[in-house]
């Protein structure tokens, strides 16, 4: 996979190790590794948890959390199987939706499923934060995805809503919004050339 | 599995950006084990999805590198006195996560030295036997991640088998759709120095099998600990005092033996 350190911007060196190898690096117990690995990554895990949570506090929580689990599974990375990056940044949304959804549980527990379409509002410290991602998340890729995609995927990414919530949300069948979910998927992986 | 494979296929996209509930995703962990067409479909979704968040970098506060850089030097102490970092959280303590009606709690948090220490290379290579079947290797263990034992305990299909031993709880808690099961006590009675409590398998035909050696288990409080071996297969589950590092076969009479019957 060709997403290497590069691809994030977040570095210009023309010797940076590769995320790969940062990892099997870390993985051997190398703080050093890890620790370039996290200024490496960490704007953009970060920049995705803040997005997901819009909240502070618990941005920062979660963000700890996952590079603690970098560090203890980063052995369990493979690079046959994928980039570091997106090895990264599954890991890194897996545990940003899990507190959104376990926030939801306590508070939503036993509501209609219509009350996920209003999201509990954020807090207004991160306002500022929320109105500048919403305008960036914008002009991101998935804007190229067309609207019945983008929102799907938007939705289920970044709202961190279930396909069934997702569907809900949308007033569309349960079938339709999987579909537009894989169908986003697809249409990224094409554009973004992710396809390799 | 119940639901038909090509159902699967359909799920996943969701299951790339999360947006599947725990039996769905259950479901889907199941189906990858044995597609390798879905695997590599996902493997394209989750690289594809990296770019969703282009252009979203937002640096964190340098305090927050400062306190991971610490807790990760922490960590590292620790498990050079236990021979290597594992997978610790198989020995899920965090009361937190429990209540949080799933696998979503935050990662054990290190511990300074406790009694568990001892125990964890042994239980993380017994988890690590767990979560690696089928061997599609990094995303299965983001997946499953850090908590097996709550996955199973929380499953929907677990079941609870429960007996005591001297006053002390002692449950079996099994998941078919897992494959897997978590033993629960609290307190069991102390043992000698020399002596570890020893979990088995007891199947129909009377054949034992070792569901693992439950080092630091006696005298302990809320332990919870994967059990190697597929609990659909046995019919008993038993428990014995065996010499320190436990033996192949059960050398003394069990002290526990829970039929396992739904």
């Amino acid at each position: 996979m060709g997403v290497t350190v590069g691809h994030d911007g977040a570095v210009d060196e023309p010797d940076a190790p590769s995320l790969e190898e940062l990892m099997r690096q870390t993985a051997s117990g190398d703080q050093r590794a890890f620790a370039r690995l996290y200024d490496l990554v960490a704007p953009r895990v970060h920049g995705l948890v803040v997005r997901i949570l819009r909240d502070h506090a618990q941005s920062e929580e979660v963000t700890q959390e996952v590079f603690l689990q970098v560090w203890r599974s980063s052995s369990s990375f493979d690079p046959d199987r994928g980039s570091a990056l997106a090895w990264l940044m599954t890991l890194a949304h897996r545990r940003a939706v899990d507190r959104v959804r376990s926030a939801q549980a306590q508070s939503v527990r036993d509501e209609d499923y219509e009350s996920l379409r209003d999201r509990p509002s954020p807090d207004p410290t991160s306002q500022e934060v929320e109105d500048r991602w919403q305008a960036q998340t914008v002009r991101a890729a998935v804007t190229d995805l067309g609207p019945p995609h983008q929102e799907a995927v938007e939705l289920a990414y970044f709202q961190g809503m279930t396909h069934r919530e997702v569907s809900l949300a949308l007033g569309v069948p349960l079938g339709t919004a999987k579909t537009r979910i894989r169908d986003g998927l697809r249409k990224l992986r094409e554009t973004t050339g992710g396809a390799r | 599995m119940t639901a038909s494979d090509s159902h699967v296929d359909e799920l996943i996209g969701p299951f790339a950006l999360d947006a599947v509930d725990d039996t769905e995703r259950r479901l889907v962990e199941n189906h990858l084990k044995g597609c390798e067409r879905c695997r590599a479909e996902l493997r394209a979704f989750r690289e594809a999805a990296v770019h969703l968040t282009d252009g979203m970098d937002l640096a964190p506060p340098s305090a927050l590198r400062s306190s991971v850089l610490a807790a990760v030097a922490e960590e590292a102490h620790e498990a050079g006195e236990t021979q290597g970092r594992d997978e610790d959280s198989a020995l899920t303590d965090d009361e937190d996560s429990a209540q949080a009606g799933g696998p979503t709690g935050r990662p054990a948090a290190p511990k300074e030295g406790t009694a568990r220490r001892g125990t964890k290379a042994w239980w993380g290579l017994a988890a690590a036997g767990l979560l690696a079947v089928g061997g599609w290797g990094i995303w299965q263990s983001v997946d499953e991640e850090l908590s097996p034992t709550q996955e199973v305990i929380q499953a929907d299909d677990a079941q609870r088998y429960e007996t005591e031993y001297q006053g002390a709880p002692v449950t079996v808690v099994a998941s078919s759709s897992l494959d897997s099961a978590v033993l629960v006590t609290d307190d069991l009675p102390a043992l000698e120095q020399d002596e570890v409590y020893q979990g088995w398998w007891i199947d129909d035909e009377g054949s034992i099998t070792s569901a693992g050696v439950l080092e630091g288990a006696a005298g302990a409080a809320d332990v919870q600990r994967s059990l190697q071996g597929d609990p659909d297969a046995v019919s008993n589950f038993a428990l014995s005092v065996e010499p320190r590092g436990g033996s192949e076969q059960p050398t003394t009479e069990p002290v526990v033996v829970l039929p396992l019957q739904s």
